[in-house]
């Protein structure tokens, strides 16, 4: 019985501890731990494709046809809320989101749009832009779901 | 048996709830409060005094808050730059002046670095010192009476960020600017700022007896931004060093336009050729406009002397005196380690931590080593002067400061840790997440030959989830860690006062044997002080009227007054006669146009007020002083401007 | 904490079948608590007993040796009090001595007290009559301060002396002697938290 218990217990203990153990291990680690970094951002643009980012969105669809009201709202919010540090056509504070389409998935541009903290601490290609724009984070503007791909849709047209 | 099970069960439950609690160290949960060892370890119990003093930023509050480690409780916000109500700081006539600037009186500033006197490189608990970043200005605080002393502006300079920073025998306190300006301030197009605007430098002599601060020199730099610095000490002492950032020259958009060379500067003063400059008569004597405003402590009052010239050094004249030496990518803090060999500069756009040694400098500097120059300065070579490099030890390396035990402590604010490395190996040793993006960190005597390698201060600019939140301003916080084995271990979260841009800190037993207890009423010298109630009395001098009022406990001298006029200026002289420790009084007047007062014992202290209407208009004492505080009241009887009411004043009738 | 809440659940049970095994898994129940925390809490018992220890002394225990002396500080120092300062000891009310006042004290002088019926005082500073004790005491003190000036005024007023205990006694003036209470004012010394005025007899209650 006694016995029995105590096994119980340590399954309780185990259960209860993994998660920490693990996090222990992430943010105690020495430097030379840091190798996951990837080389260069040139080298991980060449295939994008496979990079959703982290975040609410894990697909979208688009249409062949851009939606011109959905790109007309996502001007009104891209002019607002991003052009403080967005140009369109060239490297600002941030990068340009003409073309961007070229390089990045839709669902990696509007998981960029919706949850940058995560993008630029965790993705592969969000920590490597954040060296590149000299550790300027990408402000989070609480963009809800629907108005981050009208703003795609916008990107679309330029 | 039914029970039993009972037991059983909510055992589990318990022991999960505590096993989840105590282990899980998901991004919130930093097993702080609950470790239980950890809890102890900040605990300082009721009556019991805390090990050190921690003199903490304000920042936007123009501000100094004192707190007491490991506990983290708040004893006094000193005001030093902003004015405070609380204290009549700035309010009453007597410290007014400690405000005044070239600009005129300027009721708030943005403070910075506090940094504390050193004798023969250690923390001496004198006094302690912080600049204005916004009006550039430097402060000197007493450690005896915690009271701002002397506030002394620094011309030619805008934001004064790289100060106030103590050399190893409190020989001088050093002040750069942040902004490059047109030096002398003239009319001219902004796009003309390259190769015209200037950086001065500021070498503040500090009086060994008094205290008494006076710009021996400055020193004129190229047109970059001069971010922090530090003094040399050891081998070192006599140089200071200065981070740069924008050696682009850039003025505008510097958030992109100032981050495009790999290497700025740390750039090397040696401050006792400069002395030797200033002996050989190798300056200009350069007209200036700034004020210095003494607090005197037998007056008990402020006094402004506007100062007329300041004597400069230019470096492209003067060989020896300056050096650049490249470090990458705009660094911020500019470190040096207890033993005055290692410059640490934190590249705050790099992932790298450099680390510049003195010996190699001395060497390049021998060996005529440059790598060209910046107006006349000369640039040495980075191989050259480079000691080592803590590689990719985070992102965004802001501040370092050292244990005395050859471990060094750097904060990153992008990725908000703290990273513990070793000093001449340049390995990483530990790595502590801060809660969240910490800019500065604190080990007592930090900056000093003999650091305190007990504790650590993180100071955090972003709270967001620590504190039950208050609006859409939240509280700026420090974070407390235990670094006294080879694990850094958070102890306390507490919450500061403005922005904690920097701290300073000294163990308890240095400061409290020097601490004021109260104002002796025989060496109070204040020209409108009554030293006996007898004395109390009230004189018209035209329109203004002055009241000689005292305070004890439980009542002021006099308290019934009458024969003041409308327009009169009424000026309340309020000496506390109290000779006990802890025991101050206020005065406040209904409709005063101004704060109250708080008067120490032994204290005399001014207010003015102006009557508008006819009336009989109260005061009272404002600290709960006793247990007649409430009876602690008077009235002043206001009559129309042509009434012919006599002055008369009175306590119970006599 | 929580485990200190699950003892307690554990005393409720009385089982004496199941007490050893409740022992055992409270034992193991800390012992695992305590490695899974790294270090546990076993500091409550010293902690508590930290607590202990320094209840503070209140402000009696103040050391301060550069303010101006409070009533009880000049007390102590007079040759003239001990039995006074023996009295307050006893009734253990010094806090109320040291306090920020202001506060009038009328402080016989030891051959007041000895001038009492014999044994009134040995009897007073037993312990059983601490409470009278102190009732006594303090109706030797007033809120505020009244030095011999004061009283000398109040008198002119005809006001009457408001005492802590409630009771009202009468200031008597005849030439330079002032008594209050019956007991004459031998001289008065300002403190910082209020005046002494020392007298030639015990203040007793009418009754």
């Amino acid at each position: 019985m006694i016995r029995q218990t105590t096994m119980i217990f340590l399954l309780y203990l185990m259960a209860s501890c993994s998660g920490g153990g693990e996090k222990t291990e992430a943010t105690g680690g020495i430097p030379g731990a840091r190798t996951d970094l990837p080389k260069t951002l040139a080298e991980v643009e060449k295939d994008f494709a496979s990079f959703k980012g982290i975040g609410p969105v894990t697909s979208v669809t688009l249409e062949e046809a851009i939606s011109e009201e959905m790109a007309a709202a996502g001007k009104v919010i891209f002019d607002a809320k991003c052009s403080a540090c967005h140009k369109t056509d060239k490297r600002f504070i941030g990068p340009e989101p003409k073309n961007v389409l070229s390089r990045r998935t839709p669902e990696w541009v509007m998981n960029m749009i919706l949850n940058p903290e995560e993008m630029v601490s965790k993705d592969p290609i969000g920590k490597l832009l954040l060296v590149e724009y000299n550790g300027s984070p990408m402000a989070n503007q609480n963009l809800t779901q629907d108005e981050a791909r009208s703003v795609l849709e916008y990107f679309r047209t330029l | 048996m039914k029970n039993y099970f009972r037991y059983i069960t909510l055992m589990f439950a318990v022991l999960f709830t505590v096993a989840m609690s105590s282990c899980n160290t998901g991004p919130k949960n930093d097993k702080g409060a609950l470790g239980g060892n950890i809890a102890e370890r900040s605990f300082v119990a009721p009556g019991e005094l805390d090990e050190f003093y921690a003199f903490v930023s304000g920042g936007f509050s123009g501000q100094l808050a004192i707190h007491g480690l490991p506990s983290g409780r708040l004893f006094k916000v000193i005001p030093v730059f902003s004015v405070d109500a609380e204290k009549a700081y700035g309010f009453n006539e007597e410290t007014k002046p400690m405000l005044n600037t070239s600009y005129g009186p300027v009721p708030w500033d943005d403070a910075h670095h506090p940094d504390l006197s050193q004798t023969n490189g250690e923390v001496d608990g004198r006094w302690c010192f912080i600049n204005a970043n916004n009006t550039p200005r430097i402060a000197r605080i007493s450690l005896s009476t915690f009271e701002t002393e002397e506030i002394i502006e620094i011309p030619n300079s805008a934001g004064n960020h790289s100060s106030s920073f103590v050399t190893e025998n409190t020989e001088y306190i050093v002040a750069g600017t942040r902004f490059s300006v047109p030096v002398p301030q003239r009319d001219m197009s902004i796009d003309e700022y390259k190769g015209n605007f200037k950086g001065a430098v500021s070498f503040i002599k500090v009086d060994s007896e008094t205290g008494h601060m006076n710009i021996n020199f400055q020193i004129m730099l190229p047109g970059f931004n001069y971010d922090l610095a530090h003094p040399g000490r050891g081998a070192s002492h006599g140089w200071m060093f200065f981070s740069t950032y924008n050696t682009e020259e850039a003025n505008t958009l510097l958030e992109v336009n100032a981050s495009q060379n790999d290497k700025d500067y740390i750039a090397a003063i040696n401050w006792k050729k400069a002395e030797e400059y200033i002996a050989a008569g190798k300056f200009t004597e350069m007209p200036a406009n700034y004020a210095h405003n003494v607090y005197d402590e037998s007056t008990q009052m402020a006094t402004t002397t506007m100062m007329k010239t300041v004597k400069v050094l230019n470096p492209a004249d003067l060989p020896g005196l300056v050096y650049f030496l490249p470090t990458p990518k705009s660094p911020h803090g500019c470190d040096v380690d207890p033993t005055g060999e290692y410059i640490i500069g934190s590249g705050k756009l790099s992932a790298s931590i450099t680390a510049h040694s003195f010996t190699k400098m001395l060497a390049a500097i021998e060996g005529q080593k440059f790598d060209g120059d910046a107006y006349g300065i000369p640039i040495l070579s980075y191989e050259d002067v480079v000691a080592g490099i803590v590689e990719q030890a985070g992102l965004g390396p802001l501040h370092t400061e050292f244990d005395g035990k050859g471990n060094a402590y750097t904060t990153f604010f992008i990725s908000s840790e703290v990273v513990k490395w070793k000093v001449g190996t340049w390995e990483v040793l530990d790595r502590a997440p801060t809660y969240y993006s910490v800019g500065h960190l604190m080990i007592p005597g930090g900056n000093s030959r003999k650091p305190f390698g007990k504790y650590l201060l993180a100071m955090n600019k972003i709270t967001k989830d620590r504190y039950i939140p208050t609006g859409p301003e939240l509280a700026q916080s420090a974070q407390l860690y235990d670094i006294s084995g080879d694990k850094m271990e958070l102890l306390l979260d507490f919450p500061t006062v403005g922005e904690p841009h920097y701290a300073a800190g000294a163990p308890a037993s240095l400061i409290i044997p020097n601490h004021k207890k109260f104002y002796k009423l025989e060496e109070n010298n204040h020209p409108f002080a009554v030293k006996s109630e007898k004395d109390a009395r009230v004189e018209r001098d035209g329109k203004n009227v002055h009241i000689y009022m005292t305070t004890i406990r439980s009542h002021f001298a006099p308290d019934n007054i009458e024969g003041v006029k409308v327009g009169d200026r009424v000026y309340f002289h309020v000496t506390n006669l109290e000779q006990d420790f802890d025991v101050p009084h206020g005065i406040a007047m209904i409709g005063a146009n101004t704060s109250e007062l708080l008067i120490m014992p032994g204290q005399t202290e001014t207010f003015v007020w102006e009557p508008k209407m006819p009336g009989v208009w109260p005061f009272y004492c404002t600290d709960f002083c006793s247990a007649l505080h409430q009876e602690m009241q008077g009235y002043v009887r206001v009559s129309a401007a042509d009434s012919d009411i006599q002055m008369k004043w009175t306590l119970d009738g006599e | 904490m929580k485990h200190v809440q699950c003892l307690n659940i554990s005393e409720h049970f009385n089982y004496n079948l199941m007490k050893n095994f409740i022992q055992l898994m409270t034992a193991l129940f800390i012992g695992v608590v305590m490695a899974s925390c790294a270090g546990g809490e076993a500091q409550n018992a010293t902690q508590e007993e930290t607590l202990a220890n320094n209840t503070p002394l209140g402000q009696a225990g103040v050391v301060d040796d550069e303010s101006a002396k409070n009533i009880l500080q000049v007390a102590i120092g007079s040759a003239d009090h001990t039995t006074l300062v023996a009295a307050v000891q006893a009734a253990q009310i010094e806090h109320v001595l040291v306090n920020a006042g202001p506060l009038t004290v009328f402080a016989p002088v030891n051959s007041a007290f000895a001038a009492l019926p014999e044994g009134t005082v040995e009897n007073l500073l037993k312990p059983e009559n601490k409470a009278q004790l102190a009732n006594i005491l303090t109706r030797h003190a007033a809120p505020g301060s009244y030095d011999i000036e004061g009283l000398k005024g109040m008198a002119a007023k005809n006001r009457k002396l408001y005492m802590a205990t409630g009771d009202y006694l009468e200031i008597v003036v005849d030439g330079d002697n002032v008594t209050v209470g019956g007991a004459k004012v031998l001289a008065t010394v300002p403190t910082s938290n209020g005046i002494i005025n020392v007298v030639d007899k015990v203040i007793l209650p009418a009754n």
